[in-house]
This record gives C-alpha cells, structure tokens and sequence, in this order.
C-alpha cells in the first residue's frame, strides 16, 4: 500500500533535505494533523466544523503563555492538548443545540471571537504585541513530535472505523433520531469526538508556536489560514481515511507554489481553488468517478465497511435472543393510563387509555387527525406526554430519554424507512447490537449475529449491500431486522403496509408472526390499510380526534356505526 | 456626563445600524426564499464601498452615480453567481450540496476580500465627502450623515413599497413564507431564486456605498459583517423587515456605546457573541416570525 | 376534459400510487374518496404538476400535461385548493387572494376576480386587510378557496376543504362551491367523509392504497352492501 511509504518518506526527510524542505514537510505535518483530526467530526459524525483552527489557536497560546512563564516544553505541548480539549468540552453544550447550516456559521464565528478575546484579554496574552518565546529550536526533535502526533492521527482513525465509538459516530451521521431509538446516547459521543479532535488541533498549535518561536492572534486565528486544512480535507474527500492526506499532499504542494510564485493576491488564487472544489468536486477528489476507473486508486477511496465472514445460511439451534417470557397471569408489557398530549391549545391525545398483555399484536387506528401516530410517538418517547403514565413492564417511561427507553425494550420501525443509509446491512443491524439494553454484544460479535438476524429476516443475501440502495421492501424488512437485534419487549411498527404490494406485505406478516410467536415479542401496530391488519392482529383500538372510541376485534369495529361515522361520516350529517 | 455625548453616539450609532440593517435586509430576503446562507455576503459591502471610494478619488464620480452603477453591478454579478455557482448544486446530494454551497460562498469571501484588499492598497479608503456641520443646539452633525440617515431611510421605506406593492416583492415574501403555497400559486420557483438573490446583493452594494461615505473600509471586515446580518435577522425575524431594521439599530447603538465605554476593540465581539446566545436559546428571534 | 390514465407516483422510493385512472367532463362535480393515506393527494397534486408522473398520462382538454410546471398548469386553468391550505400567513387577505393571480395572464383581470370572490365570501372583504394567519379555520378556508378562484380556473380541484371547519361555516363554504360549479367550473373534490362528498358531487371515485376499487353514482357507493369493507380495504 502506498500510504505507509508516505510516512516513511515523512520520517526521512530530516535526514534528507535541508532547511526549505523541512520547514515545507512540517507545514505539511501540521495541516495533516488538523485536516485529519476535522474530518473526525465531520466525515464520522456529520458535523461541520469551520472553527476547528480556533482550538488551534488555543493549543498555540496555551503553549506560548506557559513557556513564556517558564514552564518545560513538554508540559507546554500537553498543555495546549488539554486546554484545546477543554475549551471544545465547554463549547459543545451551546454548539451541538445546532445542526447543519447553524453550525457551521456559529463554529465559523468562533474565530474572530477568539481573535478578539486574544487582542483584548492583553494581561494573558499580551494583545496584538503576541508573545515572543525564546526556546531551544530542536527542529530535528519538533519534527519527530510532528510526525508522531500525525501517525497518531491516522492511528485514530483507524481505530475509528473499526470501533464501537466509530459505529455510534456513523450512526449519528446518519440520522440522529434513529440512532437514538438504537440505544446510542448521543450527547456524550458527540462531545467526546469534538474533543479528541481539538486535542489534536491543540497539540499542532503547540508545536506552531515552538517552531515560530512567535505568535499573535492573526496568526492563529486569521480566517484565511484557518479554511485551509479544512478545504484539503474536503478536497481529498472527507470521511474516507486517506482523503485528508491526498488533500495535503495535493493542496498543500499548490499553496507552496501559489505563496512563491505569485507575488500578490495569493489568497484570491486559494479562495478561487476553495469555490472550484465546492461547485466541482464537493465530494472530494477521491469520489469522483474518474478516479474510481484508475483501479489503484480506486482503493484509496473505498469507503471501510465491515464485512462478516460470509454467513453460512444456517440460522443454528441457538435461538436470536432469549425469548421474552410469557407469563399466564399476564402481568402487562404496556400500561398506559389517561395519556394527554398537548400542542399548544390542541389535545391530539386527550385521556387515552390501554393495557397490553405479553405477546398481544394489537392494531392502532383511526382516521386523520385521530392521534394514533402522536399516541405511538408518545410511547416510543419521540414525544414526552403533557400528563399521563406509560408503564413499560412495570417501569415507568416518564421523563426517559429515546436511548433509555430503547435499552428498556421499545423498538420501533418507521413509515419513510430510515435506515443508516451509507451503511451496509449488517452494520445497520450490528449497531442496534451493540447498544442494545440487553446483553449488548461486542461489536466484532455483533457483525458476526448480525448475520442471523438478517437472515431471520430473508436479507441474509444482501448483507453487504448498501442501505440505502436497497428496494423499500427490504429497508423495511431491514428495520425490522434492526428492531429485533435490540431483543425488544415491545415492538413500535409504524404503517409498514403503504407502498408494498399484497405479496410483500404478507411477508411482513409472516415475520411479525415469527416474532411474536419465537421470540414473545408484543406489537403494537399503527396502520390503515385493515386486511393486513386482519391478518394477525389480536384486536384493534380505533381512536378518534384523540379519544378511543372503542377496543375489539376487526370485524366488530368495521361493522360498529361510530367507527364508521369517524372513517367517513354519518348519514345523518345534514347540509 | 454630558448628555450630548451620549446622543453624538447614539446617533453615529443608529446611523451604523441602519447600514447594518440594509446588509442584513439582503441576506433576509435570500435566505427566506433560497434558504442559502451566502458567507461573503458582507464582503460584498466592502468591495462595494471601496469601488465607490475608487470612483470618486480617481475619477470624481459622486457616490450617487456610483451608487447606481454598483447596484446594476452587483444584481448582475449576483444573478450569474447564484445561476452557474449555487444553483447546479441543488441536483447533489443534500449532505454534498450543503458542503459545496459553504465552499463556494466561502471561496467567494477569501477571493473578494483579498481583491478588495489589493484595490484598497495600504490607505483606508473612503469618500471623503464635504463636511458641513449642521447644529442642533449643542449636537454636531455632518450633512453627510444627514444625507446618508435620509438615505437609509428613503431606501427602507422604498423597499417597504417594493416588497408590499410589486408583484416581484410579494413573491419574495410568499415563497418564504409558504413555499407549497407559492408553488401551486403559480410562482416559478427558480427564476424567483436567482432574481433575489441579485435583488439582495443588489441592495447590499448601497450599502457599501453608504458605509464609505462615513467610515473607512477595511477589506476584511466582510466576515464579520455577515455575522453582524444573521444576527439581525435571527433577532428581527427572518422576513421581518421592521423586525431587522430595529435589530439592527439596536446592534449599531449597543456597538457605538460599548466602543465608547468599554473600548473599541470589544465592540465587533459583541455581535459575535450575541449570535451564539441566540442560536442557541431562541432561534426564532425576539421580534418573531419563523425559525429558520 | 381531464383524464388519467394509469397513473402512478413515487415519492423517493415509496410507490404512493400505483395504477388510478379517472375521467372527469367538463362541468362535472366529482368526488375523490378513501381513507387517509389512500393517495387523494397525491392525486391531485398529480394533477397540479407538484408531483412527477413514473407512468401513466394526465390529459387536459385532449393535451398531454405531464411536462408542464404547476405554474404553467394554473396558466392552463387548473388550480389546487391544498390540504392544510398553504396560505401566507404574515400576508394580508387581500394579498393572498392577490397571489391567486400571480400567473401573467391572470394580472389584468384582478379586480373583477376580487370582486367575485368577495361576491362569494363576503366576510372576506371585510377582513380584508388582516393577516390571513389570524383567521378562524373556516375563514382560512373561505381564503384558500379564493385564492385558487383568482386564477379563473376551468377545473377547480380541492383537497379535503372542509378539515378543521366549523358545521356552520361548512354550510357557506358548501354553498360557494354550488355557485362556483353553477358558473361553469369542473370541480374534483377529494373528502374522507363520503356522505358530505355526495351532497355536492355527483359521482365518485374510491380509492384505497394507491388503486381505485369503486366507482359509481352516490347511490351506487353508499347503497353497496360491500361499501364499508371496500372502503377500508379488507376484501
């Protein structure tokens, strides 16, 4: 592989070359290490993050304040991490209330902030006169640090890809919510990867700082410096591991020649190379289809998934998961008691009442309007109830966040499938896996079982294609197969019936079926389409403009006046 | 403290704040209809301003001939900047599309910036029209801010009529307030999307002109600029032309009295700052109108 | 004057409708029936040009109007009362029912529009000037009707027009349509309520998940001894 040979080369040159090319491969170093570092956030979880430069920044003052006090050069350096990773701990409470285009601005915003903070809070950091350091220059050693903190780097993200931390981040990239009802906590992972992140961003600071034996906050702060590591990133291809590093060899290379060629308006050549790859490429270099065709190429920019040893097509003896007791005396799997759901003056809910036996199917229905999808989000926690209790085998789901509730033993599939969709099968039902509440599995485990559950599910032959390539039929089947590797009590299923054909739903069927009577898994189902209902539903609750009009079977609601009235209307309604 | 010291500033204040809130007007009007935040939107007022300073110093055109040309300028510029930069990618992916529009707006910012700065040269530029002192009692004004304040507020109320009595501006107003709605009205949706986009960086090339004619041009404070006018219009409310005209001479008050309390070098901070508050504890603002 | 022949619509990879065929002359009153999430409007906005065709073809008065935008399909005198109504809330009355008239060839005749509609629903004229997003239900509605009027449409179609309406003002809503079909418009309404559909239409399509499974006169739908099964889908 050609990438290990980059570092070894790396690791030559200050044995080879002299001052011009070593003080060129440090910059390289250094935009490598923030550009892979970005891309942790930003290719992993989905977040863009335009003010990374500023923990730069951070990690760079927090050295030079240190040092300029005395203190040693190691400490300074492990002081700049730490500071970098405290500052993104602090920042991540405001930060990640925001998503997408907000974030980017107000993470961009952090740079002229810091900017200023640097210029004004002068009795620490001596405001624009910066801080000059007189320390030894050991180019050989700093380089050394360098190389290692970008080993490192790629180390990380390695490990990434391959981790259970890793899986969460990909979850969360993908769709947040869901990602949620698979059990992740999804706060903490995102606070933790911002932080490791900015350590690295610090630690480069550092560094800088010791090299320029000089800073001041436009050098650490300035916006035009602090894009590029950002547009390398992006330019290789964010997210794949070695996209950062084709776009530091490439981009950085152009810099240099830009900076020694053109005797102005550098910037402007940069900024115009910045918009060419945002209208062009703004997959990244490594994507495009071009470059796929050239074969050894195309390895660089294959995208990490992992693959189960090909699954032998035997589901085994063992069953999935010890099947959920049911218990003669009926003690029940849901209790809910007099749910109201208020938006603003309007009760969608208004004092909705139901108890579910272990192993019951039971249908949810009523016409628009009639609150079965509120009182399904209210269970399934996507809302909280404004009064009422909702008892889950005798626990009470009150004020639980999705990921509790999750671990408690909801899971649930949704109308519009949401798999994660760059993910293949068998990551999508591995991660349920392993942040399942029960007996979660270790992630190499849980890619090996994944294969049975997909199997289970008649998707055992597609286990490394991707989701979202998949037909709706099966990203449905897969959400099921998701929602059952979390071994659920109670399983949430959403009008899977729309846009299948009578033959597809019928399979549905069948593994609704396999599930209750395998595995004692209770359903509850909300759906209007009533012959799949009729199928296998134990009885039918039918609301109506939020209050249940009545609890029965099929064939009794369909033929009861008030249930017809509420579908469409009385004849009695005059003009 | 003398009273009229507070009212020098706070008149130098409002003047500040209406060009804040013509910039912020501009990046309103686009982001309600084509939902883009353009990053070197506020770059735009500092080439704007520092063409007009050019074309006055070097070729004696008054602001207001310059003025026109740089509107019909910077409506074209921006309609072929939106038709052939930002419009392809809408047919990407969403997570793609949203990255390439940052790229694109933020590779405009370093490019305009680091021209305007080349054209600037190392002098701050700006128009260095006559000062005829007005008096008011003890107040000192210069006509030119009389003329720039008549001009703001001409402006104001002209786009008011604009975006209340032409078809053009009613559109603008329907599309951000319901899309669907405007669709089925028979609003061509991409036409509308690129018109005001020039019809935004249109606006801001007054802007530009108004801010030479009082204050010297830094080429580089396109950025936070732009931070300045999407905190106007989260507080004002996006659409909410009123709503962003009072943010805004709010923010150019509160700016021109902490430069003169505190210092002047805490004074761009504020608007920063500000912001993130915002975003965070109420995203739809303080004078209403829609979450963004 | 319209036609649908074998229609079907995907949203993403979700078949919404998978085979509906209708037929409608000109001057008609037809209803659009089923249960939610049957595909009603899906069909309209179909019909609208909001949604693409997959297969099938919709023809307008012997034209194949499949590639034509919704803006050029208003220009062609079809216009969409939405579900939900879609108006422009911090707009005024007045201007929403103005934008009805946005289409080029709609411009000139404005006044006499405003004039029929306030004609129609005179409480409209004397809210005139309020924000349309402060309106009751039934007087959002009334707007939302005016609206798709402005543009003089030969085929009026409506998407459940009377959601979230009081009965009383249900009355006045239903009696505009009377006049509104009385002037000459052919008008596809789409109802959950199949017995309040039947007191203005004169006959209806059933549909259920994306296909029709009745058709028929009011007496034919209603009287059918299969009427509720079908309605609901469980044959």
């Amino acid at each position: 592989m050609l990438m290990p040979l980059v570092f070894v080369a790396a690791a030559a040159v200050p044995f080879v070359t002299q001052s011009y090319g070593l003080a060129f491969s440090i910059s390289l170093l250094s935009a490598f290490i923030l550009a892979q570092s970005w891309d942790w956030l930003d290719g992993k979880a989905g977040y863009t993050n335009l003010g990374h430069f500023a923990f730069f920044g951070v990690g760079a003052y927090a050295f030079a304040i240190l040092s300029s006090k005395g203190v040693a050069i190691y400490w300074g350096i492990a002081a700049g991490a730490l500071a970098a990773m405290i500052t993104a701990l602090v920042l991540s409470f405001p930060l990640f209330r925001l998503r997408g285009n907000y974030f980017a601005f107000a993470t961009l915003a952090l740079l002229p902030l810091f900017e200023i903070l640097a210029f004004n809070l002068t009795d620490i950091t001596k405001g624009a006169d910066g801080i000059p350091l007189s320390l030894p220059r050991q180019i050989n050693l700093l380089y050394g640090l360098l190389l290692g903190g970008a080993l490192a780097a790629v180390g990380v993200s390695f490990w990434l890809d391959r981790s259970r931390f890793g899986f969460a981040l990909k979850a969360i990239r993908n769709d947040e919510q869901v990602a949620e009802t698979s059990g992740i906590r999804i706060f903490p992972m995102k606070c933790a990867v911002f932080m490791l992140g900015s350590a690295f961003a610090g630690f480069a600071g550092a560094i800088q700082a010791w090299y320029l034996g000089y800073i001041d906050p436009p050098t650490v702060f300035g916006l035009d410096v602090a894009l590029i590591p950002i547009a390398m990133a992006l330019f290789g291809g964010s997210g794949l591991i070695w996209g950062p590093l084709v776009g530091v060899l490439i981009l950085g290379t152009v810099h240099d020649l830009l900076l020694t060629h053109l005797p102005v308006l550098q910037t402007t050549a940069y900024g115009l190379l910045v918009l060419l790859i945002g209208r062009f490429l703004p997959g990244g270099l490594l994507r495009t289809k071009l470059l796929k065709k050239v074969p050894f190429l195309a390895s660089l920019a294959q995208e990490h998934h992992d693959f189960a040893p090909s699954f032998s097509g035997d589901l085994g003896a063992t069953p999935l998961f010890s099947p959920n007791a049911r218990t003669e005396n009926a003690s029940l799997v849901l209790d809910v008691q007099g749910v109201v759901m208020r938006f603003g003056g309007n009760a969608a809910v208004n004092d909705v009442s139901l108890q579910i036996k272990p192993g019951e199917v039971i249908g949810l229905v009523g016409p628009n309007g009639s609150g079965k999808t509120t009182l399904f989000n209210c269970i399934s926690k996507v809302y909280e109830p404004t009064s009422g209790s909702i008892v889950l085998s005798g626990q009470s789901l009150a004020s639980k966040r999705r990921d509790e509730v999750a671990h408690l033993g909801i899971g649930r599939t949704y109308q519009n499938p949401r798999p994660f969709g760059d993910l293949t099968v068998i990551e999508n039902i591995a991660i349920a896996l392993m942040f399942r509440g029960r007996d979660p599995l270790h992630h190499k485990q849980a890619l090996v079982e994944a294969g049975r559950f997909a199997e289970f599910a008649g998707i055992g032959d597609k286990l490394s294609v991707r989701a979202d390539t998949l037909s709706l039929q099966d990203k449905k089947v897969l959400e099921f197969a998701r929602a059952l590797a979390s071994a659920p009590r109670l399983l949430l299923v959403d009008e899977v019936a729309s846009g299948l054909t009578p033959t597809e739903v019928h399979r549905f069927i069948a593994l609704l079926r396999a599930a209750r009577d395998q595995y004692g898994v209770t359903i509850i189902w909300v759906e209007h389409i009533f012959w799949a209902l009729a199928e296998i539903v134990d009885r039918i609750v039918v609301l109506e403009s939020g209050t249940k009009l009545m609890e029965g079977s099929i064939e009794e609601a369909v033929n009861n006046q008030r249930v017809q009235e509420a579908y469409f209307g009385s004849k009695g309604e005059a003009a | 403290m003398d009273i009229t010291i507070y009212l020098q500033l706070m008149i130098g204040g409002i003047l500040l704040g209406g060009i804040y809130a013509l910039v912020a007007f501009g990046l309103s009007l686009i982001y309600g209809v084509v939902r883009i935040l353009n990053f070197s939107h506020g770059t735009l007022v500092a080439i704007g301003g520092i063409l007009a300073s050019l074309a006055y110093t070097d070729l004696g055109l008054p602001p207001y001939v310059s003025g026109i040309a740089l509107v019909l300028a910077f409506g074209l510029f921006g309609r072929l900047f939106f038709q052939f930069l930002l419009e392809p990618l809408s047919a990407r992916t969403p997570k793609e599309a949203e990255i390439g529009v940052v790229l694109v707006t933020v590779g405009a910012l370093l490019m305009m910036s680091d021209i305007a700065a080349f054209l600037a040269g190392p002098t701050p530029k700006n128009i260095p029209v006559r000062f005829d002192p007005i008096e008011l009692g003890d107040l000192i004004l210069s006509s030119t801010q009389v003329y720039a304040l008549a001009g703001i507020i001409l402006l104001t109320v002209a786009l008011h009529f604009f975006l209340r009595y032409s078809w053009f501006g009613r559109a603008i107003r329907a599309v951000s307030q319901d899309a669907f709605g405007a669709t089925i009205s028979a609003i061509p949706g991409k036409t509308l999307h690129g018109n005001t986009f020039a019809f935004g960086c249109g606006l801001v090339a007054i802007a530009g002109v108004l801010y030479a004619t009082m204050f010297p041009v830094d080429p580089y404070m396109g950025f936070s600029l732009t931070v300045k006018a999407f905190t106007i219009i989260i507080l004002g409310g996006i659409g909410n032309l009123t709503g962003s005209l009072l943010a805004g001479i709010l923010l150019g008050v509160v700016e021109s009295l902490a430069a003169f309390l505190i210092g002047s070098e805490w004074a761009p901070g504020i608007s920063i700052m500000l912001l993130l508050i915002i975003l965070v504890v109420r995203p739809q603002g303080i004078f209403g109108g829609k979450p963004a | 004057m319209i036609e649908l022949q074998n229609i079907a619509v995907k949203h993403g990879s979700m078949t919404a409708l998978w085979d509906i065929s209708l037929n409608i002359q000109e001057g008609e009153r037809v209803g659009l029936l089923g249960a939610n999430g049957a595909g009603k409007s899906t069909t309209l906005g179909a019909i609208m040009g909001v949604y693409p065709l997959s297969a099938g073809t919709i023809r307008f008065r012997g034209d194949d109007i499949g590639r034509l935008s919704p803006a050029e399909r208003v220009a062609a005198g079809i216009a969409l009362v939405p579900e939900g109504r879609h108006l422009f809330p911090a707009m005024s009355v007045q201007e929403n029912l103005e934008m009805g008239a946005y289409a080029k060839l709609a411009r000139p005749s404005v006044k006499p529009q405003l004039k029929r509609v306030f004609g129609l629903f005179p409480i409209l004229e004397e809210k005139r000037s309020q924000p349309a997003g402060q309106l009751s239900g039934g007087q959002q509605q009334m707007v939302a009707i005016g609206r798709a009027l402005m543009s003089n449409p030969s085929l009026l179609l409506l998407d459940e027009p009377f959601l979230g309406v009081a009965p009383i003002v249900i009355k006045s809503v239903l009696e505009a349509l009377r006049k509104i079909a009385a002037d000459g418009a052919t008008i596809l309404l789409v109802e959950q309520n199949v017995h309040r559909a039947f007191e203005f239409v004169q006959r209806g399509y059933v549909i259920e998940n994306g296909r029709g499974v009745m058709e028929g006169s009011g007496d034919e739908i209603q009287n059918d001894p299969e009427f509720s099964t079908k309605f609901l889908g469980l044959v």
